[in-house]
């Protein structure tokens, strides 16, 4: 096992380190002390936000396996703040960009909203524009982070601390291009380098006391890191058209970040309803049937006896009603993965059409679970 | 209707200990971290409170600065320590200064026995959370023990440890309340005869505003003795999420293999919860029809309004 890897959930097992290295990657990067690590510990490894108070200073590179499901299977390779890229080690060897970032599917980049945004942007620029040169299918993430804090009262003030990082990340990448070469460069065209690096980049403001930090990874996860993604989205507008629902999430339950969600726009309080309604189910139900809500792993004897355990006519569900005309629908479709729904109180009724689409929509999940398994063995 | 039951009760202990926090967290739906906003209290707050259908608490949040309780104990003990019912004292398991902290507790004391003999005293060990979790009871038994050494033997003084950052707040303000609720003999003899007849493991009573529980019958008996408190801090907090949304909470349903937990609404003030393994009552609308009798039967006792 090397020093450096760690595992979520923490049950390490042969071949981690293969599967780790080998996983779609997020690398997350930022200057010392922005909040890195315990963004990532507090999303994938149920920190909770004080905990991260004692967080040393992240040394070497360490390399995280997140591995809580088929669709929710990839690393995050975090990077120490102060380092040189050029002076970048992984497993004493000396690593150049192309290592970095050849595997990387999302540079997810952590601004910290309570340093100076111009030297913050300088090097966001930096990384930026490597990245985009070794590997240029990289999607860069911006996480304008801890805007929780004293400066941060108010709704405007977190938005206006991401357009002037927007703005300034933007205007660097362009320094940066004019730069580089030796003649006189027209500003357009520095404008359209910094166009280019930025298209696609989401900036999210993001606070690990509160939901934002989730929803941030919920969007980089949902977009970039679930194969299937788009059948999925199908499958949810299928489900939302045929039982008129307002909006569905799929939630890797042990994180609370969603891996898919319908084309409906997502709104962040309603995304919050759904993470909070899964932890109030899995809370009551933790407490009344606790045997059943912690079931050991299986292990290799045991697989082909699960058989004959007496068939469940349902799957874990629950409903909630809220007084505003609103319910929520959970449904457990798959180990570790919930369905949450919003919709309706009225076309709570039709319950049996909900839960017959339910069904429908748990046998279109395993049927792609069992061909993306076959693909994988190929 | 039966005019209003009000009882007084009293809030002290020094500055910064955590009364305002606790009363906010409980009566007003504040979210334990909006309480670091909290300024100081000045002088006394009052607050009244509409608790189940006829009774209501009048508290007195005192102010816990030096100066205030040289007024209270002085110039206002009469008014202060009159007719009070109950009396919660808050200790702050971190305050750096244990004696004056003890000397000021004595006073209260004294003249709580003195104006109103009949008052129950709850003290609040607060703050427990930034206690080492291995040393939190020790710590915790030998504050307990040495505010016991302090009181009187005409007062009858019960002592719980707190935080606002787990269930132990919910568990004794439960008990608090509880002492304050009327008929919760019979109240529970309903309740008991109910959870028999329905076949339900376990049915439990909550205020539906604080969540705190009031009665509950239990035929199945459960290991978790600290479950309810548990229960009121999950749903309390989600019926906080709720908020965010303009919405209140009105019900919940889980069926979770071999369980079933059904939350609704029972009357105006007050909300069940239902509780079942047994498979053949797996039906939902048995369960709610259920449910509707009973409030009916309620209604009827005239118990809870
Ligand atoms: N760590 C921790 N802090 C708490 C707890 N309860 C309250 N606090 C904090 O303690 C500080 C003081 O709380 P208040 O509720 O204003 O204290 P108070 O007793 O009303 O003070 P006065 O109004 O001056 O009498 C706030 O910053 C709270 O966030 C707790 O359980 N744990
Ligand atoms: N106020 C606030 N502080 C945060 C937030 N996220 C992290 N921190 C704090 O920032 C400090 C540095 O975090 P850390 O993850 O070690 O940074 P790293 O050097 O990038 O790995 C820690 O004390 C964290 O508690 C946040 O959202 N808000
Ligand atoms: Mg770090």
């Amino acid at each position: 096992m090397y020093a450096n890897l760690e595992r979520w959930p923490a049950t390490p097992s042969e071949g981690d380190n293969e599967r780790a290295e080998r996983a779609p990657r997020i690398v997350l990067m930022g200057s010392r002390r922005s909040g890195k690590t315990s963004m990532a510990r507090v999303v994938f490894g149920k920190m909770s936000p004080h905990e991260t108070l004692f967080v040393p200073s992240t040394a070497q590179p360490t390399l995280r396996l997140v591995a809580n499901s088929d669709l929710v299977h990839f690393s995050i390779f975090d990077v120490p703040g102060d380092r040189d890229l050029s002076e970048l080690r992984w497993r004493d060897a000396q690593m150049t960009p192309r290592d970095l970032f050849g595997r990387c599917v999302v540079l997810a980049y952590v601004v910290d909203a309570e340093a100076d945004p111009y030297s913050e942007c300088a090097r966001l620029a930096e990384v930026a524009a490597a990245a985009k040169a070794a590997n240029p299918r990289v999607q860069l993430e911006v996480f304008v982070h801890k805007v929780d804090g004293d400066h941060f009262l108010s709704e405007e003030q977190k938005l206006d601390c991401r357009r002037e990082v927007e703005a300034c990340a933007r205007a660097e990448l362009a320094e940066l291009y004019a730069h580089g070469s030796d003649e006189t460069v027209d500003p357009q065209q520095a404008q359209a380098y910094a166009d280019d690096c930025l298209a696609g980049a989401a900036f999210s403001l993001t606070s690990i006391y509160d939901h934002s930090v989730f929803e941030a990874f919920s969007k980089l996860v949902s977009r970039a890191l679930v194969p299937q993604r788009i059948v999925l989205r199908k499958m949810l507008d299928a489900l939302v058209t045929a039982c008129d629902m307002e909006k569905s999430f799929l939630f890797d339950v042990a994180s609370k970040v969603y891996v898919a969600t319908d084309s409906a726009p997502v709104d962040s309080a309603s995304y919050e309803l759904c993470a909070d309604a899964i932890d109030v189910v899995l809370d009551v139900a933790s407490i009344y049937a606790p045997d059943k809500t912690q079931q050991p792993e299986p292990s290799e004897e045991d697989t082909p006896v699960r058989e004959e355990e007496p068939k469940q006519t349902r799957s874990n569900a629950a409903s909630i009603q809220l007084s505003n005309g609103m319910a929520l629908v959970l449904d457990e479709v798959d180990r570790n993965l919930a369905l949450v729904c919003l919709l309706r109180t009225e076309n709570l009724e039709k319950r049996d059409l909900i839960d017959y689409n339910l069904g429908c929509f748990r046998t279109a999940l395993a049927r792609l679970a069992a061909l993306n398994a076959s693909s994988a063995g190929k | 209707m039966a005019s209003p039951m009000t009882k007084k009760v009293l809030l002290m202990g020094r500055s910064g200990s955590g009364k305002t926090s606790m009363r906010s967290i409980i009566f007003a739906d504040y979210m334990a971290r909006d309480t670091m906003r909290l300024s100081p209290t000045i002088d006394v707050e009052y607050s009244h409170v509409r608790f189940l259908g006829n009774l209501h608490l009048h508290l007195w949040d005192c102010g816990g600065q030096d100066d205030f309780y040289r007024n209270y104990l002085e110039h206002m003990r009469d008014h202060i320590f009159r007719s009070v019912e109950l009396l919660i004292y808050v200790f702050d398991i971190e305050s750096e200064e244990q004696g004056s902290d003890f000397s000021q507790f004595a006073d209260v004391i004294e003249a709580v026995e003195q104006h109103s003999p009949d008052a129950r005293v709850y003290v609040l060990v607060h703050k427990m959370d930034l206690v080492k979790e291995d040393v939190r009871k020790a710590v915790f038994s030998e504050k307990e023990a040495s505010i016991l050494s302090q009181a009187s033997d005409h007062l009858r003084i019960q002592c719980f440890r707190t935080s606002i950052w787990d269930e132990t707040l919910y568990r004794a303000w439960s008990h608090i309340v509880y002492s304050l609720v009327p008929n919760t003999a019979l109240l529970e003899s309903h309740l008991n005869e109910y959870c028999t007849i329905c076949g339900a493991d376990e049915v439990v009573l909550f205020e539906s505003t604080t969540f705190l529980v009031i009665a509950h019958a239990t035929c199945i008996p459960h290991s978790d003795t600290h479950r309810f408190e548990k229960i009121s801090n999950i749903i309390k907090q989600f019926k906080l999420s709720c908020r965010k949304v303009q919405a209140h909470f009105e019900g919940m349903l889980v069926q979770h293999h071999q369980l079933i937990a059904l939350f609704e609404n029972l009357t105006r003030s007050t909300a069940i919860m239902f509780i079942s393994s047994d498979p053949d009552l797996m039906h939902t609308a048995l369960i709610s029809s259920n449910v509707a009798q009973f409030r009916a039967q309620l209604k009827i006792c005239g118990l809870i309004g």
